[in-house]
């Protein structure tokens, strides 16, 4: 009987013996070596070159085009002259270096020879910036992660820095030829100058999506009334000059989630930016100004607002100009002096303990070419609606908004009117007398940049009644 | 029996636990997810992709499609890679070159075809060549190293490749393989680098690298270079002889030294100082040679200038001057100038060539100056004593007064009854005035070196002139008068006011009484100074702070000794003077400084650089 039972368990184990498959023919390192080659076959076999963008971690993408010769050199050209103008004409001058693929932990694309590709690993910061030992934080050695889309996904195996290559067309590869890695760059400065805060709107939320020349920057206020931002290193390809578009796609190095949504890159559709998410496509369009609340006061993101009236021309208001300005700034002239700035702080008085509203006025007295400021506090109401009222003014004590202020007034009096009854006959502030008050309400809101060649973000003081007699400036923190 | 049966029994059960052990997975469950594979290998017409498929019921025919347009379907082009589950690889074939595709795998399923995420590629594309300039390098007068670089084939052949170049002047518009030298480089794709020989020196040339290929040529961008001068040709004046009234014989020697030959050589020559080919040219000859030209029709005693040129076609080199004067009835005269000068003083000498032809007796000789060029002896001069047919030779003559850095030119002249003749120019700057560097010195904050010029006995010995001299042993008498005091120093102090400005002088007398006490008498003056630094005593007094200068003045009147006394003491008053360096060293401790009265320049008061202490700045006095 147990010769049965022998037989029969031999024979269920028989039935159950799976061999396990051989599921590779070849040794790791013999598949190593075979992809290694793959890839070796994949670089030599495109014509024109090969695009190569690296994510430094210091300053997001840098540009190449690259030729590869099967005796292991190869030429190059880089971007890095469109930003860096001491550096030399990497667009149009070729550097060279030695490569070879090395079956690593993964097959790996090595550039041996000091190049321009080596410049952005440079310990030496003058050479590039960056920081002192590393430079932008950029790669020279990069494992191939895979071949997707007719290109190659590389990563940095020191910084970890991701990188693409993809073959150059014949247009490409000429304009290339010609300095076309820092002209594409220099035309999109085109587009951020006409556009200065590229937006999209999903739903009711405003979202900035601003392709900056080596990374592209999102910010949006989140449910929490937070501000979110997000940058991504992204790159231009040639649209733009092969395709004599506006401006070249951008291209993600990798997915950007925000808010639930993921944005993969922008196309330009002869118009405008878009970008495609979950299979709807939104237009980026210029929001003037940025697509989210300004948070100006006291202990908020910004503090501070200065007007330099002179080089903000086109950007303050004809009113704020012709009405307060121009009036007090010739007739403080006629004294030799010379308003310079005006600023808008908000800080903390150490006499009532309560927040206010410094305004200063800085002007240069011209028989001595000395500055000096007049400065008055204001204390204020925050109403509901989140607009200021400016209730009173106090100056601060100094003999230059005590002299000065007849003939500057109509710029203190903007933000809360006085009449005095005997200020003639006072010798300082603590003698003068109001004998009347005039409050004003403010909005606090972003201001529409309209002056060429002026940078920062712009936010201003609206006065409720007359919206277009407002101040505006560039914000500090 | 039973055996067989339990064993019939056993088998079947095996059987069965065969065939359940090697039965078919059960249907997978879950959602349908197709996942379009990694777009590989994408070449000119052809790319390899494929899918998985998970999930889902009733999968049918796989594959995937492609198409130009983005969301390709199964009406596209597409591949059909079995059914089911699973991963397949697909192989598309007969696309276009250079064209963007859009790819996605598919599955036919329960609810119809189904999609894939979505995949791009864009197949290769012959193209041309491409290249750059890489540098020019290692320029020399005729080589130049030339690098470029061509990046690729664009999948053509290449069939040649090298450098085009001319000189920039002789293309017009873009350099080509037909209006252009070219030099032709082995290789396909890489580097390309060969030397330019045979160019042109101090050219500037255009240069660019062409990439001719089956479908014609394709050029870098141009680069500019310029190549090396060579060394200027070697000219000089061999010899000037057979100098008569009218002729004298010039020979010249050129050499090239470099491959660039010798256009023209020569000499020209005139009476201005410097004469070019603007001037008389006499042409030698041409190449490398040395020649000799006899020059005739010339003027007597006329100082003519010579000099040597070469030129080749990068220009004219001249060779040095030589200085020549013909023969003449006129004596001939040479200047010799000293190189001491100061801020009013400089010497010049002379020295007679030539008697003339006839050797007629010398009248005159000496030296002129001015301002201007070309001195002659109606301006200012100074006259050589004993200067006659055996006396050739003159020692340097004092050339005074001089006003402060200012240039003057000088020459030597001779006359006898046949007239003037003038030596060749010199010309010289004085030295900045005493003043400015009084200025300087005094202004510093601490301890200057000097602020005074003083003298002293002990400075008799060294170089005091003889009206000095005098003045001292004129004072010993006065003072033993006085009461057989000891005259112990004469003193001129000069002293700067609150602006640093010379403007006071202090004479004074140094003496001892019997029991060695030390005593000083003194007279002091405002000066006043004219913008040659001519300077004038404005003010005088005695001093007022003691009565000693009051007491030897009367001790003086009492004696007869007045007129001794103001000879020393009111020296300065007479007349205008002038404050002047002594020698480049005037700077350094025990050095000297010379007070000179313009009127009699021999009475001049050499003093030594001072230090006084007690000086102090006074206001405005008088």
């Amino acid at each position: 009987m147990k010769k049965y039972i022998f037989i029969i368990l031999s024979v269920l184990l028989l039935g159950c013996d799976k061999m396990e498959d051989n599921v590779f023919s070849e040794n790791p390192d013999d598949r190593l070596q075979k992809t290694e080659e793959e890839y070796r076959q994949t670089i030599l076999a495109a014509p024109n070159g090969w695009f190569l963008a690296i994510n430094t971690k210091k300053e997001g993408a840098y540009r190449f085009w690259m030729s590869f010769t099967e005796e292991g050199k190869v030429a190059m050209l880089a971007d890095m002259d469109a930003t860096y103008s001491g550096i030399g004409e990497t667009s149009l001058v070729p550097s060279g270096s030695t490569w070879q693929l090395k079956a690593l932990l993964a097959p790996s694309l090595i550039f041996e020879t000091y190049s321009y590709l080596h410049l952005l690993a440079d310990p030496d910061n003058n050479i590039i910036g960056g920081t002192k030992g590393e430079g932008l934080g950029s790669d020279f050695e990069f494992r191939i992660v895979s071949e997707d889309n007719g290109g190659l996904n590389l990563k940095g195996n020191f910084n970890n820095c991701l990188a693409r290559m993809d073959p150059a067309t014949p247009e490409q590869a000429v304009k290339a030829s010609e300095g076309g890695l820092k002209t594409v760059l220099e035309k999109h400065a085109d587009y951020l100058e006409a556009v200065r805060f590229p937006t999209i709107e999903v739903g009711e939320t405003k979202y900035l999506v601003k392709p900056n020349t080596r990374k592209t920057d999102f910010a949006y206020i989140d449910k929490e009334n937070n501000l979110v931002e997000k940058t991504v290193g992204s790159y231009l390809d040639f649209n733009s000059l092969t395709q004599e578009a506006f401006a070249s796609d951008v291209h993600f190095f990798e997915p950007v989630e925000l808010d639930g949504m993921t944005f993969k890159g922008l196309k330009w559709n002869g118009e405008a930016y878009q970008v495609e998410i979950e299979g709807k496509t939104y237009e980026i369009f210029d929001n003037k100004v940025p697509p989210y609340p300004l948070h100006f006061g006291y202990n908020q993101t910004f503090s501070q607002l200065y007007v330099n009236a002179n080089t903000m021309q086109g950007t303050l208001s004809d009113s704020f100009m012709n009405e307060l300005y121009t009036p007090a700034y010739n007739r403080l002239g006629e004294r030799s002096r010379y308003i310079q700035e005006m600023y808008c702080k908000f800080v903390m008085d150490a006499l009532s303990g309560k927040p206010v509203m410094e305004f200063g006025v800085t002007y240069e007295n011209k028989s001595n070419g000395k500055t000096f400021t007049a400065k008055w506090h204001y204390p204020y109401d925050v109403n509901e609606d989140g607009t200021l009222t400016f209730t009173d003014r106090e100056q601060t004590g100094s003999t230059n908004e005590f002299i000065y202020e007849e003939y500057i007034y109509e710029l203190p009096d903007l933000f809360c009117g006085l009449e005095y009854s005997n200020y003639g006959d006072a010798d300082n502030w603590s003698q003068v007398v109001k004998s009347k008050i005039i409050p004003h309400t403010f909005k606090v809101d972003w201001a529409e940049n309209k002056t060429p060649g002026l940078s920062g973000n712009i936010g201003g003081l609206f006065r409720v009644e007359r919206e277009e007699l407002f101040i505006a400036g560039q914000l500090k923190q | 029996m039973k055996h067989i049966k339990i064993l019939g029994l056993l088998l079947v059960v095996g059987f069965l636990g065969i065939l359940s052990s090697c039965s078919e997975d059960e249907e997978i469950q879950g959602a349908l997810v197709i996942q379009t594979g990694l777009l590989k290998n994408v070449m000119y017409t052809s790319a390899l992709c494929g899918g998985e498929i998970s999930g889902g019921a009733e999968i049918g025919e796989r594959g995937v499609c492609w198409s130009t347009a983005e969301h390709p379907t199964v009406t596209d082009a597409h591949t059909s890679d079995g059914k089911g589950r699973g991963e397949f690889l697909s192989e598309m074939n007969g696309l276009q070159e250079g064209t963007l595709y859009y790819v996605r795998a598919y599955a036919y399923t329960n609810e119809g075809v189904q999609y894939g995420d979505e995949k791009w590629c864009v197949t290769l594309a012959k193209g041309r060549p491409t290249l750059a300039m890489v540098s020019v390098t290692d320029v020399k007068t005729s080589s130049a190293i030339v690098k470029a670089e061509v990046f690729t084939d664009g999948g053509t052949e290449i069939t040649e490749r090298g450098f085009v170049y001319a000189l920039s002047s002789a293309v017009e518009g873009e350099l080509t393989l037909e209006n252009a030298g070219k030099v032709k480089v082995d290789g396909k794709v890489g580097t390309l680098k060969c030397m330019l020989e045979e160019l042109i020196d101090h050219s500037e040339y255009v240069c660019r690298a062409y990439v001719s290929y089956t479908g014609g040529t394709v050029y870098a961008q141009s680069l500019y270079f310029m190549t090396e001068m060579f060394p200027e040709p070697a000219v000089e004046i061999t010899s000037i002889d057979d100098i008569r009234g009218e002729s004298f014989q010039v020979s010249v020697k050129a050499v090239s030294g470099t491959p660039l030959p010798i256009l023209e050589y020569g000499f020209v020559y005139g009476e201005v100082a410097v004469p070019t080919l603007e001037d008389t040219k006499v042409v030698l000859g041409e190449g490398d040679g040395e020649k000799s030209y006899k020059l005739e029709g010339l003027e007597q005693g006329i100082t003519y200038q010579v000099r040597p040129y070469a030129r080749n076609k990068n220009g004219v080199v001249y060779g040095e001057i030589q200085s020549v004067t013909t023969l003449s009835y006129k004596a001939i005269i040479s200047t010799q100038l000293s190189a001491h000068i100061t801020a009013h003083r400089a010497y010049a000498g002379g020295e007679v060539t030539s008697t003339g032809l006839l050797n007629a007796p010398i009248i005159e000789a000496g030296i002129c100056w001015g301002t201007a060029h070309n001195p002659t002896i109606a301006g200012n001069k100074v006259m050589a004593e004993g200067v006659d047919g055996e006396h050739l030779k003159f020692e340097p003559l004092q050339l005074f007064p001089l006003n402060p850095n200012t240039t003057y030119y000088v020459r030597a002249y001779v006359t006898n009854e046949y007239g003037t003749t003038y030596g060749e120019e010199e010309n010289f700057k004085t030295r900045q005035p005493v003043a400015d560097y009084f200025k300087a010195e005094a202004s510093k904050e601490d301890n200057p070196l000097f602020n005074a010029l003083n003298l002293t006995a002990d400075f008799l010995d060294k170089q005091a002139s003889a009206d000095q001299i005098e003045a001292y042993n004129k004072l010993v008498p006065i003072l033993t008068s006085y009461g057989s005091r000891i005259l112990k120093a004469y003193r001129i102090s000069l002293g700067t006011n609150s602006s640093k400005d010379l403007s006071y002088i202090y004479t004074s007398l140094e003496y001892e009484n019997s029991s060695g006490k030390a005593y000083s008498a003194i007279w002091r003056s405002e000066l006043a100074v004219n913008a040659n630094y001519q300077y004038t005593v404005s003010h005088h007094a005695i001093n007022t702070g003691n009565n000693n200068a009051s007491n030897i003045i009367n001790s003086a009147a009492k004696n007869g000794q007045t007129e001794d006394l103001e000879r020393s003491m009111n020296y300065l008053t007479e007349g205008p003077f002038v404050i002047d360096w002594d020698t480049e060293s005037s700077t350094t401790f025990n050095s000297a400084f010379y007070i000179i009265p313009l009127n009699a320049p021999e009475k001049y008061k050499r003093m030594e650089v001072y230090r006084n202490t007690k000086i102090t700045v006074y206001d405005p006095w008088w």
